[in-house]
Protein backbone atom coordinates (compact mmCIF):
# COMPACT_ATOMS: atom_id res chain seq x y z
CA UNK A 1 0.00 0.00 0.00
CA UNK A 2 1.33 3.29 -0.68
CA UNK A 3 2.43 5.49 2.52
CA UNK A 4 -0.51 8.28 2.70
CA UNK A 5 2.31 10.31 4.17
CA UNK A 6 4.86 11.41 2.08
CA UNK A 7 5.78 14.54 2.16
CA UNK A 8 5.34 16.87 -0.33
CA UNK A 9 8.65 17.22 -2.20
CA UNK A 10 9.57 20.82 -1.59
CA UNK A 11 13.07 21.73 -3.65
CA UNK A 12 14.20 22.75 -0.51
CA UNK A 13 13.70 23.53 3.49
CA UNK A 14 11.86 26.38 4.39
CA UNK A 15 13.36 26.83 7.37
CA UNK A 16 17.09 26.21 8.85
CA UNK A 17 18.65 26.98 12.71
CA UNK A 18 22.03 27.93 12.23
CA UNK A 19 23.96 26.92 15.49
CA UNK A 20 27.00 29.52 14.90
CA UNK A 21 29.23 28.25 18.24
CA UNK A 22 29.01 24.93 20.32
CA UNK A 23 29.90 26.85 23.60
CA UNK A 24 27.42 28.46 25.74
CA UNK A 25 27.22 30.17 28.61
CA UNK A 26 24.84 27.68 30.44
CA UNK A 27 25.19 24.24 31.26
CA UNK A 28 20.78 23.28 31.47
CA UNK A 29 20.56 20.04 31.94
CA UNK A 30 17.74 19.68 29.74
CA UNK A 31 19.42 21.16 26.61
CA UNK A 32 18.78 19.21 23.12
CA UNK A 33 21.37 19.55 20.88
CA UNK A 34 22.82 16.73 19.69
CA UNK A 35 25.93 17.38 20.32
CA UNK A 36 25.75 18.92 23.41
CA UNK A 37 27.88 16.72 26.25
CA UNK A 38 29.98 15.02 22.81
CA UNK A 39 33.55 15.01 24.46
CA UNK A 40 35.02 15.14 21.27
CA UNK A 41 33.27 18.56 19.54
CA UNK A 42 35.08 20.25 17.25
CA UNK A 43 37.44 22.61 18.89
CA UNK A 44 37.70 24.69 15.61
CA UNK A 45 34.41 27.07 15.86
CA UNK A 46 33.03 28.73 12.58
CA UNK A 47 34.96 31.35 10.84
CA UNK A 48 33.89 34.59 9.02
CA UNK A 49 34.30 33.05 5.92
CA UNK A 50 32.71 29.80 6.62
CA UNK A 51 29.18 31.45 8.19
CA UNK A 52 28.86 33.93 5.06
CA UNK A 53 29.50 30.71 2.76
CA UNK A 54 26.64 29.28 4.58
CA UNK A 55 24.29 32.17 4.96
CA UNK A 56 24.66 32.78 0.67
CA UNK A 57 23.60 29.16 0.42
CA UNK A 58 20.47 29.67 2.22
CA UNK A 59 19.96 33.16 0.32
CA UNK A 60 20.50 30.83 -3.26
CA UNK A 61 18.17 27.85 -1.64
CA UNK A 62 15.62 30.42 -1.67
CA UNK A 63 14.95 29.35 2.43
CA UNK A 64 12.40 32.05 4.02
CA UNK A 65 13.29 31.90 7.65
CA UNK A 66 17.12 31.49 9.19
CA UNK A 67 17.23 31.03 12.97
CA UNK A 68 20.54 32.10 14.31
CA UNK A 69 21.11 29.79 17.80
CA UNK A 70 23.55 28.47 19.34
CA UNK A 71 25.10 27.27 21.80
CA UNK A 72 25.08 30.82 23.11
CA UNK A 73 24.91 33.19 20.03
CA UNK A 74 25.69 36.40 21.49
CA UNK A 75 29.21 34.40 21.79
CA UNK A 76 29.42 35.01 18.50
CA UNK A 77 28.56 38.69 17.54
CA UNK A 78 31.06 38.64 14.94
CA UNK A 79 29.29 36.45 12.59
CA UNK A 80 25.56 36.54 14.10
CA UNK A 81 25.00 40.55 13.42
CA UNK A 82 26.95 40.13 9.49
CA UNK A 83 24.79 37.28 8.94
CA UNK A 84 21.57 38.70 10.10
CA UNK A 85 22.31 41.69 8.04
CA UNK A 86 23.10 39.59 4.76
CA UNK A 87 20.08 37.48 5.43
CA UNK A 88 17.37 39.69 6.14
CA UNK A 89 18.54 42.32 3.14
CA UNK A 90 17.63 38.70 1.04
CA UNK A 91 14.44 38.66 2.06
CA UNK A 92 15.03 35.74 4.81
CA UNK A 93 13.12 36.45 7.93
CA UNK A 94 15.92 36.32 10.75
CA UNK A 95 14.98 35.20 14.63
CA UNK A 96 17.42 34.87 17.18
CA UNK A 97 17.75 32.36 19.92
CA UNK A 98 19.55 33.06 23.12
CA UNK A 99 19.29 33.03 26.91
CA UNK A 100 19.73 37.01 27.23
CA UNK A 101 22.27 36.35 29.90
CA UNK A 102 24.99 38.79 27.66
CA UNK A 103 22.64 40.79 25.92
CA UNK A 104 23.15 44.70 26.45
CA UNK A 105 22.39 47.58 25.24
CA UNK A 106 24.53 48.22 22.12
CA UNK A 107 23.04 44.35 21.02
CA UNK A 108 19.65 45.76 20.78
CA UNK A 109 21.22 48.55 17.80
CA UNK A 110 22.73 45.86 16.19
CA UNK A 111 19.66 43.81 16.49
CA UNK A 112 17.55 45.91 14.85
CA UNK A 113 20.20 47.71 12.32
CA UNK A 114 21.14 43.76 10.96
CA UNK A 115 17.22 42.95 10.54
CA UNK A 116 16.63 40.24 13.34
CA UNK A 117 12.57 40.77 13.31
CA UNK A 118 12.24 38.57 16.50
CA UNK A 119 14.45 37.33 19.89
CA UNK A 120 13.18 33.84 21.23
CA UNK A 121 14.62 33.49 24.82
CA UNK A 122 15.05 30.80 27.63
CA UNK A 123 13.78 30.95 31.14
CA UNK A 124 13.89 27.61 33.14
CA UNK A 125 12.48 29.48 36.57
CA UNK A 126 10.94 32.01 37.73
CA UNK A 127 13.20 31.30 40.86
CA UNK A 128 16.42 32.60 41.42
CA UNK A 129 18.20 29.86 42.95
CA UNK A 130 15.93 26.92 40.97
CA UNK A 131 17.25 29.19 37.63
CA UNK A 132 20.87 28.80 38.80
CA UNK A 133 20.57 25.40 39.53
CA UNK A 134 18.95 24.26 36.29
CA UNK A 135 21.52 26.20 33.99
CA UNK A 136 24.47 25.26 36.70
CA UNK A 137 25.46 29.60 36.30
CA UNK A 138 24.69 32.37 39.16
CA UNK A 139 22.61 34.18 36.24
CA UNK A 140 19.29 34.70 36.77
CA UNK A 141 19.11 38.29 36.89
CA UNK A 142 21.18 38.87 33.85
CA UNK A 143 18.57 37.15 32.65
CA UNK A 144 15.72 38.87 33.67
CA UNK A 145 17.42 42.36 32.88
CA UNK A 146 17.51 40.49 29.23
CA UNK A 147 14.00 40.19 29.02
CA UNK A 148 13.92 44.10 30.36
CA UNK A 149 15.99 45.29 28.20
CA UNK A 150 14.46 43.85 25.22
CA UNK A 151 10.97 44.73 26.18
CA UNK A 152 12.32 48.57 26.98
CA UNK A 153 13.14 48.43 23.61
CA UNK A 154 9.98 47.31 22.08
CA UNK A 155 11.64 43.86 20.14
CA UNK A 156 9.22 41.32 19.44
CA UNK A 157 9.78 38.58 22.79
CA UNK A 158 8.85 35.11 22.88
CA UNK A 159 10.01 32.83 26.10
CA UNK A 160 10.25 29.39 26.42
CA UNK A 161 10.30 27.59 29.16
CA UNK A 162 11.56 23.72 29.39
CA UNK A 163 9.76 21.70 31.43
CA UNK A 164 11.66 18.68 33.38
CA UNK A 165 10.62 17.07 36.83
CA UNK A 166 13.28 19.99 38.25
CA UNK A 167 10.67 22.58 37.35
CA UNK A 168 7.41 21.23 36.18
CA UNK A 169 5.95 22.72 39.36
CA UNK A 170 6.71 26.35 38.07
CA UNK A 171 5.01 26.64 34.85
CA UNK A 172 2.20 28.86 35.63
CA UNK A 173 4.42 31.02 38.03
CA UNK A 174 7.02 31.62 34.78
CA UNK A 175 4.07 32.63 33.04
CA UNK A 176 2.96 35.09 36.04
CA UNK A 177 5.82 36.14 36.47
CA UNK A 178 6.59 37.15 32.93
CA UNK A 179 3.49 38.58 32.20
CA UNK A 180 4.02 41.22 34.64
CA UNK A 181 7.44 42.13 33.16
CA UNK A 182 5.50 42.17 30.31
CA UNK A 183 6.02 39.30 28.21
CA UNK A 184 2.92 38.74 25.92
CA UNK A 185 4.15 35.20 23.93
CA UNK A 186 4.99 32.42 26.27
CA UNK A 187 5.76 28.52 25.52
CA UNK A 188 6.52 25.79 28.00
CA UNK A 189 7.71 23.52 26.44
CA UNK A 190 8.00 19.26 28.09
CA UNK A 191 11.08 18.17 27.39
CA UNK A 192 11.08 15.17 25.16
CA UNK A 193 13.94 12.72 25.62
CA UNK A 194 17.00 13.98 24.08
CA UNK A 195 21.05 12.66 24.05
CA UNK A 196 22.34 14.95 27.00
CA UNK A 197 19.20 15.14 29.30
CA UNK A 198 19.09 12.66 31.91
CA UNK A 199 16.39 9.91 31.37
CA UNK A 200 15.13 10.42 35.01
CA UNK A 201 14.02 14.32 34.33
CA UNK A 202 11.48 13.52 31.22
CA UNK A 203 8.08 13.99 32.13
CA UNK A 204 5.15 11.05 32.44
CA UNK A 205 1.93 11.67 30.07
CA UNK A 206 0.33 13.25 33.43
CA UNK A 207 2.98 15.58 34.00
CA UNK A 208 2.63 16.38 30.22
CA UNK A 209 -0.86 17.04 30.44
CA UNK A 210 -0.66 19.15 33.70
CA UNK A 211 1.69 21.18 31.79
CA UNK A 212 -0.73 22.21 29.23
CA UNK A 213 -3.46 23.01 31.64
CA UNK A 214 -1.18 25.41 33.31
CA UNK A 215 -0.72 26.86 29.94
CA UNK A 216 -4.56 27.22 29.59
CA UNK A 217 -4.98 29.04 32.52
CA UNK A 218 -2.04 31.37 32.23
CA UNK A 219 -3.68 32.02 28.73
CA UNK A 220 -7.35 32.85 30.37
CA UNK A 221 -5.80 34.08 33.53
CA UNK A 222 -3.44 36.63 31.43
CA UNK A 223 -4.80 36.46 28.05
CA UNK A 224 -0.84 35.58 26.82
CA UNK A 225 -0.17 33.89 23.64
CA UNK A 226 0.81 30.49 25.27
CA UNK A 227 2.24 27.42 22.78
CA UNK A 228 4.32 24.37 22.80
CA UNK A 229 7.16 24.08 20.49
CA UNK A 230 7.87 20.73 20.12
CA UNK A 231 5.51 18.26 18.75
CA UNK A 232 3.15 16.23 20.89
CA UNK A 233 0.80 12.91 19.62
CA UNK A 234 -2.34 13.37 19.60
CA UNK A 235 -3.09 10.10 21.67
CA UNK A 236 -1.57 11.19 24.84
CA UNK A 237 -5.20 12.57 25.47
CA UNK A 238 -8.63 11.49 25.80
CA UNK A 239 -9.67 15.16 25.57
CA UNK A 240 -8.01 16.09 22.41
CA UNK A 241 -10.87 19.20 21.93
CA UNK A 242 -9.13 20.97 25.33
CA UNK A 243 -5.69 20.36 24.29
CA UNK A 244 -6.39 21.35 20.06
CA UNK A 245 -4.00 24.43 19.94
CA UNK A 246 -1.05 22.35 21.52
CA UNK A 247 -1.40 19.54 18.83
CA UNK A 248 -0.77 22.30 15.85
CA UNK A 249 2.66 21.60 15.52
CA UNK A 250 4.05 18.80 13.32
CA UNK A 251 7.96 17.64 13.59
CA UNK A 252 9.36 19.45 10.73
CA UNK A 253 13.02 17.51 10.97
CA UNK A 254 14.01 17.28 7.16
CA UNK A 255 10.78 18.19 5.59
CA UNK A 256 10.37 21.66 6.01
CA UNK A 257 13.85 22.15 8.19
CA UNK A 258 16.94 21.87 8.73
CA UNK A 259 19.82 22.32 11.33
CA UNK A 260 23.39 23.33 10.84
CA UNK A 261 26.14 22.91 13.00
CA UNK A 262 29.20 25.15 13.49
CA UNK A 263 30.91 22.69 11.62
CA UNK A 264 28.73 23.20 8.52
CA UNK A 265 27.21 19.93 8.99
CA UNK A 266 23.23 19.46 8.06
CA UNK A 267 20.86 17.40 10.35
CA UNK A 268 17.58 17.13 9.85
CA UNK A 269 16.84 19.38 13.45
CA UNK A 270 19.01 20.16 16.40
CA UNK A 271 17.99 17.16 18.13
CA UNK A 272 19.12 15.05 15.76
CA UNK A 273 23.19 14.14 15.52
CA UNK A 274 22.78 12.02 12.22
CA UNK A 275 24.83 14.40 9.86
CA UNK A 276 23.65 14.63 6.13
CA UNK A 277 26.58 16.66 4.26
CA UNK A 278 28.15 19.34 4.43
CA UNK A 279 27.11 22.52 3.49
CA UNK A 280 30.35 24.34 3.00
CA UNK A 281 31.49 22.29 0.76
CA UNK A 282 27.94 20.92 -0.79
CA UNK A 283 25.20 21.91 -2.55
CA UNK A 284 22.08 22.85 -0.29
CA UNK A 285 19.47 20.51 -3.03
CA UNK A 286 21.98 17.19 -3.14
CA UNK A 287 22.08 16.95 0.86
CA UNK A 288 18.39 17.91 0.88
CA UNK A 289 18.02 14.92 -1.31
CA UNK A 290 19.94 12.58 1.23
CA UNK A 291 17.07 13.22 3.91
CA UNK A 292 14.56 11.68 1.65
CA UNK A 293 13.90 9.25 4.76
CA UNK A 294 12.63 11.87 6.91
CA UNK A 295 9.71 12.56 4.45
CA UNK A 296 8.58 9.97 2.67
CA UNK A 297 6.53 8.29 5.34
CA UNK A 298 10.11 5.78 6.28
CA UNK A 299 9.54 7.08 9.87
CA UNK A 300 5.81 6.83 10.61
CA UNK A 301 5.28 4.36 13.64
CA UNK A 302 3.92 1.53 11.91
CA UNK A 303 1.03 1.26 14.63
CA UNK A 304 0.18 4.96 13.64
CA UNK A 305 -0.67 3.65 10.29
CA UNK A 306 -4.49 1.88 12.34
CA UNK A 307 -5.20 5.30 13.69
CA UNK A 308 -7.99 7.69 12.88
CA UNK A 309 -6.26 10.71 13.19
CA UNK A 310 -3.12 9.95 11.63
CA UNK A 311 -3.58 12.45 8.92
CA UNK A 312 -3.69 15.39 11.57
CA UNK A 313 -0.96 13.88 14.17
CA UNK A 314 2.76 15.27 14.42
CA UNK A 315 3.88 11.38 15.74
CA UNK A 316 5.50 13.13 18.04
CA UNK A 317 9.54 13.86 18.11
CA UNK A 318 11.26 11.21 16.23
CA UNK A 319 14.62 11.52 17.79
CA UNK A 320 12.68 10.93 21.22
CA UNK A 321 11.97 7.62 19.98
CA UNK A 322 14.85 6.46 18.55
CA UNK A 323 16.11 6.94 22.28
CA UNK A 324 13.15 5.39 23.59
CA UNK A 325 12.87 2.35 21.29
CA UNK A 326 16.18 2.13 19.18
CA UNK A 327 14.65 3.91 15.90
CA UNK A 328 13.44 6.75 14.33
CA UNK A 329 10.19 4.82 13.07
CA UNK A 330 9.13 3.75 16.87
CA UNK A 331 6.34 5.33 18.86
CA UNK A 332 7.33 7.99 20.49
CA UNK A 333 7.15 7.82 24.72
CA UNK A 334 3.94 9.76 25.03
CA UNK A 335 1.96 7.90 22.52
CA UNK A 336 -0.50 5.16 23.95
CA UNK A 337 -2.55 3.56 20.93
CA UNK A 338 -4.31 3.72 17.44
CA UNK A 339 -7.26 5.83 18.01
CA UNK A 340 -10.76 4.38 16.21
CA UNK A 341 -12.82 7.97 15.52
CA UNK A 342 -10.63 10.99 14.26
CA UNK A 343 -11.95 13.68 17.19
CA UNK A 344 -11.05 16.80 15.34
CA UNK A 345 -14.21 19.15 14.98
CA UNK A 346 -14.66 21.29 11.63
CA UNK A 347 -14.03 25.01 11.82
CA UNK A 348 -15.68 27.26 9.85
CA UNK A 349 -14.46 30.90 9.47
CA UNK A 350 -16.97 33.55 10.12
CA UNK A 351 -16.13 37.03 8.54
CA UNK A 352 -19.15 39.65 8.45
CA UNK A 353 -19.78 41.10 5.02
CA UNK A 354 -18.90 44.75 5.86
CA UNK A 355 -15.38 43.54 7.59
CA UNK A 356 -12.46 46.02 5.65
CA UNK A 357 -9.68 42.94 4.67
CA UNK A 358 -6.40 42.90 2.54
CA UNK A 359 -3.88 40.64 2.07
CA UNK A 360 -1.04 40.40 4.52
CA UNK A 361 1.73 42.75 3.54
CA UNK A 362 5.10 41.41 2.51
CA UNK A 363 4.42 38.16 1.87
CA UNK A 364 7.44 36.30 0.09
CA UNK A 365 6.83 33.30 -1.94
CA UNK A 366 9.54 31.07 -4.35
CA UNK A 367 8.42 28.43 -7.35
CA UNK A 368 7.98 25.18 -6.51
CA UNK A 369 7.34 21.90 -8.65
CA UNK A 370 3.17 22.17 -9.01
CA UNK A 371 3.25 25.86 -7.78
CA UNK A 372 3.94 28.77 -5.04
CA UNK A 373 5.07 28.34 -1.63
CA UNK A 374 4.00 31.72 -0.15
CA UNK A 375 5.24 32.37 3.43
CA UNK A 376 3.95 35.14 6.00
CA UNK A 377 7.19 36.43 8.33
CA UNK A 378 4.69 38.05 10.79
CA UNK A 379 3.77 34.81 11.92
CA UNK A 380 5.10 31.66 10.08
CA UNK A 381 1.79 30.84 8.58
CA UNK A 382 2.52 29.63 5.10
CA UNK A 383 0.76 28.06 2.06
CA UNK A 384 1.69 25.74 -1.44
CA UNK A 385 -0.98 27.26 -3.84
CA UNK A 386 -1.17 25.88 -7.34
CA UNK A 387 -1.20 28.61 -10.05
CA UNK A 388 -4.33 29.53 -10.32
CA UNK A 389 -4.72 30.32 -5.86
CA UNK A 390 -1.78 32.47 -6.37
CA UNK A 391 -3.13 34.92 -8.88
CA UNK A 392 -5.93 34.99 -7.03
CA UNK A 393 -3.27 35.80 -4.34
CA UNK A 394 -1.52 38.23 -6.13
CA UNK A 395 -4.59 39.75 -7.63
CA UNK A 396 -6.33 40.53 -4.21
CA UNK A 397 -3.41 42.33 -2.63
CA UNK A 398 -3.08 44.87 -5.72
CA UNK A 399 -6.69 45.87 -4.61
CA UNK A 400 -5.50 46.97 -1.23
CA UNK A 401 -8.86 46.61 0.66
CA UNK A 402 -11.77 45.27 0.30
CA UNK A 403 -15.23 43.04 1.79
CA UNK A 404 -17.09 40.34 0.98
CA UNK A 405 -20.16 42.54 0.49
CA UNK A 406 -18.55 43.80 -2.28
CA UNK A 407 -17.85 40.62 -3.87
CA UNK A 408 -19.93 39.83 -6.99
CA UNK A 409 -23.26 37.56 -6.90
CA UNK A 410 -23.10 34.63 -8.26
CA UNK A 411 -20.72 30.96 -8.55
CA UNK A 412 -17.44 33.13 -9.26
CA UNK A 413 -18.08 35.28 -5.98
CA UNK A 414 -19.08 32.51 -4.02
CA UNK A 415 -15.63 31.18 -5.09
CA UNK A 416 -13.92 33.98 -3.79
CA UNK A 417 -15.68 34.34 -0.67
CA UNK A 418 -14.42 30.96 0.03
CA UNK A 419 -10.88 31.51 -0.92
CA UNK A 420 -10.77 34.64 0.85
CA UNK A 421 -11.99 32.84 4.44
CA UNK A 422 -9.67 30.26 3.37
CA UNK A 423 -6.90 32.60 3.56
CA UNK A 424 -8.18 34.56 6.02
CA UNK A 425 -8.26 31.08 8.40
CA UNK A 426 -4.78 30.24 7.00
CA UNK A 427 -3.43 33.80 8.08
CA UNK A 428 -2.90 35.61 4.58
CA UNK A 429 -5.56 37.61 4.61
CA UNK A 430 -6.32 39.82 7.72
CA UNK B 1 15.97 34.97 -3.13
CA UNK B 2 12.57 34.41 -1.75
CA UNK B 3 10.54 36.97 -3.34
CA UNK B 4 7.77 39.07 -2.15
CA UNK B 5 4.20 39.70 -3.10
CA UNK B 6 4.77 43.63 -3.92
CA UNK B 7 6.78 42.05 -7.09
CA UNK B 8 3.63 40.79 -8.64
CA UNK B 9 1.33 42.13 -10.66
CA UNK B 10 -0.81 39.14 -11.34
CA UNK B 11 -4.50 39.57 -12.14
CA UNK B 12 -6.97 36.70 -11.57
CA UNK B 13 -9.53 35.11 -14.11
CA UNK B 14 -12.77 33.15 -13.26
CA UNK B 15 -11.13 30.12 -14.36
CA UNK B 16 -9.01 30.55 -11.73
CA UNK B 17 -11.33 30.93 -9.34
CA UNK B 18 -12.44 27.98 -10.21
CA UNK B 19 -9.65 25.87 -10.05
CA UNK B 20 -7.60 27.19 -7.42
CA UNK B 21 -5.69 25.17 -5.32
CA UNK B 22 -3.97 24.17 -2.16
CA UNK B 23 -1.41 21.97 -2.23
CA UNK B 24 -0.97 19.71 0.54
CA UNK B 25 2.86 19.52 2.30
CA UNK B 26 1.62 16.49 4.13
CA UNK B 27 0.06 13.79 1.82
CA UNK B 28 0.71 14.23 -1.66
CA UNK B 29 -2.68 15.52 -2.63
CA UNK B 30 -4.18 18.53 -4.04
CA UNK B 31 -6.71 19.51 -1.66
CA UNK B 32 -9.27 22.13 -3.68
CA UNK B 33 -10.74 25.18 -1.65
CA UNK B 34 -14.09 24.46 -0.93
CA UNK B 35 -16.59 25.02 -3.83
CA UNK B 36 -19.72 24.87 -1.43
CA UNK B 37 -18.83 25.39 2.08
CA UNK B 38 -21.92 26.24 2.99
CA UNK B 39 -22.95 22.37 1.68
CA UNK B 40 -20.04 21.04 2.86
CA UNK B 41 -20.43 22.30 6.14
CA UNK B 42 -24.02 21.20 6.68
CA UNK B 43 -22.89 17.87 5.68
CA UNK B 44 -20.63 17.48 8.23
CA UNK B 45 -17.29 17.58 6.21
CA UNK B 46 -13.94 19.36 6.18
CA UNK B 47 -14.58 22.92 5.04
CA UNK B 48 -11.83 24.82 3.62
CA UNK B 49 -9.60 22.45 1.77
CA UNK B 50 -8.59 19.22 2.87
CA UNK B 51 -9.61 16.01 4.50
CA UNK B 52 -6.53 16.94 7.01
CA UNK B 53 -9.37 20.68 7.85
CA UNK B 54 -6.42 23.19 6.60
CA UNK B 55 -7.50 25.63 9.28
CA UNK B 56 -4.98 23.43 12.30
CA UNK B 57 -3.56 20.71 9.50
CA UNK B 58 0.02 20.23 9.23
CA UNK B 59 0.53 20.84 5.45
CA UNK B 60 2.80 23.98 5.87
CA UNK B 61 2.38 24.93 9.55
CA UNK B 62 5.58 23.73 11.76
Amino acid sequence: MENPLVYEELKSPVTAQLETTYKCTNKCNYCYNSWRGRKNLPKTSLSKEDSMILSKKLVEGELFEVVLTGGEPLLRRDIVYPCAEYLSSNNVDVGLNTNLILLNEKDIKKIKDSGISRVFASLSSSEERLYNEITETKAFRKAVRGIETILKNKLPLGINMVVTKTNKHQVYDVGKFLHEEGVKYFSATPASPCAFMPRELELDREEVIHTLDDLLRIQEDFKMIVDVVEPIPRCITDDSEKYEQFFKRDCAAGKLTIAISPGGKVRPCTHVSEEYGDLINEELSVIWNRMKPWRDGKYVPKECHECAEMSVCSFGCREAAKIESGSYSSLEPWARKPLNENRKKVKIASIPEDTELRVIPNLRFRKEKRGYFVFSPRDHSAIYANEELFRVLSSLYQKGKFRLGDLKKGEEGLGLSNIIKYLNVRGLIE
Amino acid sequence: MVETLEQTALSMTKKDIKNAKTIGIRGAQEYPVAKDYKKAGNAGLRVYSCDADCDSCHCATY
